[in-house]
């Protein structure tokens, strides 16, 4: 193809083909005189016509201008690739815009997603700014559905404290919901601090009661001691039973400690029985008002974490306030029965509480997943990192942020978004009808935007 | 002149008979086909060079009608004459 055939390799390829068999010398003479015969004659006449080959035609002699026409068997031939080919005419509808020769390279759109796709697979196996990269995470990423869970948790233990101080709140509806909240919780508090203040009063009035009996009958206890020592009983008794009732109550406790280490005594467990009672309600009320306000405090926590400083320490002051008097009540108990006696209690109720308050938080804690779009790493990435590789569920991250982000063709970096947990949409990556369930909410929130 | 009488002048010069002159013409003739088909091209001193050129699609606008049509691709056969031969004829 595209090769130059002298006239000598002309000739070889005629000797090839038998062509003057007999007279080989004569080939390349014949070749020659057939060509100069052509040559001569072009000089006398205008046309010369050769059956098979084609026509010679001088147009212009003066500018020694030739016309070679080839025969028609010999076009055909030669054309015959392209024979089954003819001329056709194009309609009116036809433009020449539509018959421009296509590009072959692809749209820059195309290559433009492929780019941002190869790039979001880059960022995802570097770490991502402040927060540590977990090894799983990664994998959960290229691997997809097994590890999604794993993943799942170690992302919320990591990016929790920092999405929260992170979040700057934009709508002003939001805080004045979190504003009428800490509002009420403060009305709460005041009430249950009311109530305390009177429950204390009520103690301190009872405790003075008991406390100045006390303190005259001490000198009768101990000649009432002296008494005991020296085996007079029956007189004791009777000296108990002229007693007014209060009176009987403390020093029967007093006498109730003394006589542990030499004999139990019948009369005196009926009085330190109702003062036990009496304690174990006090208690019992503190703990109830303690475990109300408790579930209250650090319900309003877990909502309002990182968003106001002032307010959390407010309600820390308003906690301090709750608690205190009961500390100082029972620091100013001088009764070591009632003391004794609460003490235990109260360290075996104050455990409980705090496992309660324990357990509280760790229930009550949300799982709450945040991301922050940047370019090149939009809601569909976000979904395949999340929801088991599958780009569909964009749609329930772009719900729960619905407000925040408008068009989601249109969205901004830095938007920072709250992935949705999986439980909250039904999302389930292995599930056709969850997938096409997705892509059917996606084209209702294109339609929307178009 | 046409092809019988070429024959014969061709016959006269090469000193073979109008039979043999026949088979030689129809010999080389075939042998510039085969070459040109083969996409080669030929070329003779002092007389010009055959060649085979594709020519690709085009769009044309038919006078008559005063319609566009698409002339498919084809290959087509040319002559360039030696410089030898334009000087040759000219007056």
């Amino acid at each position: 193809m595209n090769n130059i055939i002298t006239i000598r390799q002309f000739v070889t390829i005629l000797q090839q083909k038998g062509f003057m068999a007999e007279q080989p010398d004569n080939c390349e003479a014949v070749v020659f005189s057939f060509f100069h015969t052509i040559a001569e004659t072009l000089k006398t006449d205008d046309i010369v016509s050769i059956d098979g080959l084609g026509d010679f035609t001088i147009v212009n002699r003066e500018s020694g201008l030739i016309i070679f026409m080839p025969d028609p068997t010999l076009a055909d031939v030669v054309n015959e690739p392209f024979a089954f080919f003819e001329p056709t005419e194009i309609s009116e509808v036809v433009t020449d815009e539509m018959l421009e020769v296509p590009t072959t390279e692809m749209p820059k759109e195309i290559i433009q997603d492929e780019v941002k796709e190869f790039k979001a697979v880059e960022d995802t196996k570097k770490p991502e700014g402040p927060v540590k990269a977990d090894p799983q995470d990664r994998n959960a990423y290229v691997i997809s559905v097994p590890k999604t869970e794993n993943s799942y948790h170690e992302q919320t233990s990591v990016s929790q404290p920092g999405s929260f101080t992170e979040t700057p709140d934009p709508k002003t509806i939001e805080r004045e919901q979190e504003l009428k909240r800490e509002q009420e919780l403060r009305r709460e508090l005041e009430r249950e601090l009311e109530l305390r203040r009177e429950m204390e009063m009520r103690r301190e009035q009872e405790l003075r009661k008991e406390q100045e009996p006390v303190e005259k009958e001490e000198d009768k206890l101990i000649k009432e001691n002296v008494e005991y020592h020296s085996d007079f009983y029956p007189e004791q008794d009777v000296d108990e039973d002229d007693e007014t009732e209060e009176e009987s109550e403390s020093t029967e406790e007093i006498e109730d400690e003394e006589s542990e280490t030499m004999e139990p005594r019948e009369s005196t467990g009926h009085s330190t029985l109702t003062l036990v009672a009496i304690a174990i309600l006090a208690l019992a009320i503190g703990f109830v008002t303690g475990l109300f306000s408790a579930e209250h405090l650090f319900a309003g926590e877990d909502e309002d974490i990182g968003y106001q400083s002032n307010v959390a320490e407010q309600i820390e002051l308003l906690r301090s306030e709750l608690f205190s008097p009961e500390d100082t009540m029972r620091q100013e108990s001088t009764d070591k029965s009632v003391e004794n006696i609460s003490n235990d209690s109260d360290g075996v109720e104050q455990t409980a509480t705090e496992e309660y308050i324990s357990e509280a938080m760790v229930e009550e804690e949300p799982i709450v997943i945040t991301d922050t779009i940047k370019e090149n790493y939009y809601l569909t990435h976000m979904s395949r990192k999340y929801y088991g590789g599958v780009m569909e569920f964009w749609v329930y991250i772009y719900l729960e942020n619905q407000n925040n982000l408008g068009n989601p063709t249109k969205v901004k970096p830095n938007t920072v978004v709250v992935i949705p947990p999986v439980e909250k949409y039904g999302i389930d990556p292995n599930s056709k009808k969850s997938i096409a369930l997705a892509k059917q909410i996606a084209n209702e929130i294109n339609s929307k935007y178009k | 002149m046409d092809s019988k009488d070429f024959v014969n002048i061709f016959a006269k010069k090469s000193g073979l008979d109008v039979k043999s002159a026949t088979e030689a013409i129809e010999a080389i003739t075939s042998t510039i086909t085969d070459t040109l088909v083969a996409m080669d091209s030929v070329a003779i001193p002092s007389f010009g060079t055959f060649e085979s050129v594709k020519k690709d699609e085009t769009i044309t606008r038919d006078i008559a009608t005063n319609k566009r049509v698409l002339l498919p691709p084809s290959i087509e056969v040319k002559f360039k004459p030696a410089t030898a031969l334009s000087n040759s004829i000219k007056e």
